[in-house]
């Protein structure tokens, strides 16, 4: 199988990200070594100036047992001695001569850049890290390649990227981070090879030791020529004779060469020259480290900081084209298409079932495009047939990536093609399929011609999908199979701990239901407001409920009102303690109160106080909170009341107004709205956060309240969802 | 922690050196002594009294491109290093011992040849002859550097 540049970056990119962003955090924090040590050694902005006779000589007077001394490429001087009582290093300052107190390269770079070389494993570490560093050369070259010629041509890599918000953080952060990464990488691979002797080490080139003959008392270190007429910066060790050895001479190595010293008269022997493998050895080196040139230590370690921002980012756009139902579908462009189906979803079930459509279409032999609804072209020349499979969100409204699909339909060129829509939608809500009603009008209208008459999917039925695919073949004049059926989300099993029932009298069944797992550790993770999607058996598809508990209360509590002939809520109302239920946890995060002090305002009738008990017992902070609830008769179904007196009395409610409809009276909660109208004003003029829980015409009711109310404030309810100060979750 | 290490080298080239006359094995046992950072390289060997490398007896360490860093005797033993895997183990750590038998002829005894250690850690230093013995005067001295003892039996 031929993998794709694409498809190499992705699976080189996924392995190595882990011991990537290791190696970039670590080397950021070495980037800062060079210029520290040059700090302390005060050659910043030039190197010392004391040649190495006068230096070597008033080192070795002070300290004892001298065997060698180093000079680092940042200018330390470190004095390397042993004798009988121990051993050790002394810093020497390069000004003053004197030895210095503190070392001023830390430990704790020495064990980050051990850390960095080797993970702290040896020859295996070094392994990983230099397959790292090839992995990182290899993303950084096909990254380059990719972006090259999918945006054409070099500009393309300085220019801002138009894409997603992944796709944008990916791309942005690695034009920031690839020419650094490259440099980075390539010599890390080539540093890599030389340890492992890879590619011939070049420091083999040893000039052999001399023949001293023992003759003449040697000479004063300050007095030998050869040290006299060398500077420090040139210097990198000297090693001593070892004492009472009269045969045994200085070796010495400067940036220059690397040979002996005869102690006696004082000149170099035997002096090799470094060869040019070892020059480009120590460029490499001090490209990829900075040591002796600090401000390219902190260049390459700025460039770095992009790193783990390109890494995490590239995992994530892995992992969400993991979940993408396009992942093996093989687009035709739109050019050539003869088939168009344009989606307007943005769950991974619709598409789902566009990208089954798509597939099989394909395999009998159509060259199809698939595309958001959104992303329609101007025409398409080839086109013959377009299928425009689309969802409805909230009030009939359109999905977002179908949001400027009729606005711009009049630009469409139609070259005689032929549409047909599917729409996707749940027929227990108003505007069952209301948009997809809406684009099949509006194609109409266009003067455009149906292949196959408008239909529905109710609650993504696979069997109405199947069959729809049979008919759609039929049009078609072919067969069409269609089999898809939504994964449902990873349940867990839990039991029923308690049930209390309300309502029986008032002929409104609603029980609250707490439901556990043994350990609190298996309890599915969730918030407040967040939804339960509950799977009864002998049913395919889930039902949702807004859960009042957090996870940190160690159970799951929902309000559940049993609707004539539901399945599910039926099912919940009627199981015993100890029986169990298969759940899932499916976040809410936009139906969840924002965590600041003004006042909120909570609105909720019948099984809807649930969330909002929720948000109230997450309320210690103690923010002003206003609680309106509704529902039949006080003495049958109100939920939560000595819960509610307790919340009130430990002040997580300021105010709770109740309404009672079956009450002599007694009226719904848009009534006390209204009654609060002079209240309610002031407290959004505060700034409140309304949130409302309940059936759909209440919430309905209670939009057109509010919008009553606010009006001579001079607000509406749209205009505070936009701020997200109305957040709505009915059902 | 404490690394103990045996290694044994039966030295041929000395038998050969000793002729006809007497030979003795010696235990020799080099203690090292406390050190951070990786573990080290050490070499062990015979010079003659002036120092020039007769035998190596042992090599602690298996990389041979660092052996340069066993100063003293890299210099002194290019021409005898071609054939060192049999006497060569594993690195020795902070506060490791190593121990190696060799048979020595009377007559080097006697003449005073001397029992060297060179030892280098990486990054950290090297330090050549960190302990000299001589033969027939001394069964221990301390070292330097990383050894702490060098002794022989």
């Amino acid at each position: 199988m031929r993998v794709s540049l694409r498809g190499m970056h992705r699976i080189v990119g996924l392995t190595s990200a882990l011991f990537g962003i290791t190696l970039a955090v670590t080397g950021i924090v070495l980037s800062f070594d060079p210029v520290t040590e040059a700090a302390t050694t005060g050659t910043l902005t030039a190197a010392p100036e004391v040649t190495v006779a006068k230096l070597a000589q008033a080192v070795n007077d002070q300290v004892p047992g001298l065997e060698r001394i180093e000079k680092t490429a940042n200018h330390s001087v470190i004095a390397h001695y042993a004798t009988e009582d121990g051993f050790g290093q002394v810093y020497f300052d390069a000004q003053t001569l004197a030895p210095k107190t503190a070392s001023p390269i830390s430990p704790v770079l020495g064990y980050i850049k051990d850390f960095h070389r080797s993970l702290f494993l040896g020859d295996f570490g070094r392994g990983v890290v230099g397959i790292t560093a090839f992995a990182m050369l290899v993303l950084s070259v096909s990254g380059v390649a990719m972006i090259i010629s999918k945006m054409g041509g070099w500009r393309a890599l300085i220019s801002p990227p138009k894409s997603g918000r992944l796709q944008a953080l990916h791309l942005n952060a690695g034009r920031l981070a690839v020419a650094g990464l490259l440099i980075l990488s390539f010599t890390g691979v080539l540093l890599s090879l030389v340890t492992f002797d890879l590619v011939p080490s070049p420091a083999s080139d040893d000039p052999g030791f001399p023949v001293i003959l023992a003759g003449d008392p040697p000479l004063q270190i300050s007095e030998l020529p050869a040290l006299k007429s060398l500077k420090l910066s040139e210097l990198r060790e000297l090693v001593l004779p070892y004492p009472g050895d009269a045969a045994d001479a200085y070796s010495l190595t400067t940036s220059q060469g690397s040979g002996y010293i005869n102690p006696v008269t004082g000149q170099l022997v035997n002096w090799s020259i470094h060869g040019p493998s070892s020059q480009l050895y120590e460029i490499i080196f001090l490209i990829h480290t900075g040591q002796g040139a600090w401000p390219v230590g902190l260049l390459m370690g700025l460039s770095m900081l992009a790193v783990p921002f390109v890494i995490v980012s590239g995992v994530a756009m892995a992992l969400r084209r993991l979940a993408n139902p396009l992942r093996q579908f093989k687009n035709t462009p739109a050019r050539v298409a003869d088939t168009v189906v344009l989606v307007g979803s943005e769950s991974a079930t619709t598409w789902g079932f566009a990208a089954e459509l798509a597939r099989k279409l394909v395999a009998a032999g159509h060259k199809v495009h698939i595309a958001e609804m959104n992303k329609r072209a101007a025409e398409y020349p080839s086109g013959k047939f377009i299928f425009l499979i689309t969802a409805t969100y909230g009030m009939g409204e359109a999905p977002t990536n179908a949001r400027h699909f009729l606005k711009r339909l009049n630009t469409f060129r139609l070259n005689h093609m032929r549409y047909s829509v599917l729409g996707f939608g749940d027929t227990s809500f108003p505007d069952f399929c209301k948009f997809a009603m809406d684009v099949d009008a509006a194609m109409l209208k266009t003067g455009m011609k149906r292949f196959h008459p408008f239909a529905t999917i109710d609650r993504q039925s696979a069997q109405s999908f199947s069959s729809w695919g049979r008919a759609v073949g039929k049009s078609l004049g072919l067969g069409l199979s269609l089999e898809h059926s939504p994964e449902r989300p990873k349940t867990t099993q839990v039991q029923l701990v308690s049930k209390r029932s309300y309502g029986q009298e008032v002929q409104a069944p609603v029980a609250i239901l707490r439901l556990g797992t043994k350990s609190a550790r298996t309890l599915p993770k969730h918030s407040a407001g967040d939804l339960l999607g509950v799977v009864a058996p002998g049913s395919s598809f889930p039902r949702y409920y807004s859960l009042a508990s957090d996870g940190r209360d160690g159970c799951i509590e929902i309000c559940v009102r049993k609707q004539p002939g539901g399945v599910c809520s039926g099912f919940l109302t009627d199981i015993a303690v100890g029986d169990s239920v298969d759940v899932f946890v499916k976040p809410n995060p936009k139906f969840r109160p924002s965590n600041s002090e003004t006042p909120l305002i909570l609105v909720g009738a019948g099984a809807g106080i649930g969330p909002l008990v929720g948000f109230l017992r997450a309320n210690l902070q103690k923010r002003p909170a206003y609680l309106f609830w509704g529902g039949r008769d006080p003495s049958s179904d109100f939920l939560f009341r000595e819960e509610l007196g307790d919340l009130h009395t430990g002040g997580q409610i300021t105010q709770i107004t109740t309404a009672f409809s079956r009450t002599a009276g007694g009226g719904y909660v848009q009534s006390k709205l209204q009654c609060a109208s002079r209240e309610l004003q002031n407290l959004v003029q505060s700034g409140a956060q309304i949130v409302v829980c309940g059936g759909r015409a209440m919430g309905n009711d209670v939009q057109t309240t509010f919008n009553d109310l606010l009006l001579p404030i001079g607000l509406d309810v749209a205009t505070l969802k936009q701020q997200g100060r109305y957040l709505e979750d009915v059902y | 922690m404490k690394h103990h290490l045996l290694a044994t080298a039966i030295s041929l080239a000395c038998l050969v050196a000793a002729g006809q006359a007497g030979a003795r094995q010696i235990t020799i046992t080099t203690q090292m002594g406390s050190f951070s950072g990786p573990r080290a390289y050490a070499a062990i060997y015979l010079t003659d009294p002036s120092g020039t490398v007769v035998e190596t007896l042992w090599i602690a360490g298996g990389k041979s491109k660092y052996y340069k860093h066993l100063r003293a005797w890299a210099r002194g033993s290019s021409a005898s290093r071609s054939n060192l895997h049999s006497v060569t183990g594993a690195s020795v750590g902070s506060g490791g011992q190593l121990q190696v038998s060799a048979d020595i002829a009377d007559v080097m005894i006697a003449d005073g040849y001397q029992i060297r250690v060179d030892t280098s850690v990486e990054d950290r230093a090297d330090h050549p002859r960190s302990a000299i013995l001589t033969l027939g005067k001394q069964t221990s001295v301390r070292g330097r550097g990383f050894v702490h003892t060098l002794s022989l039996k």
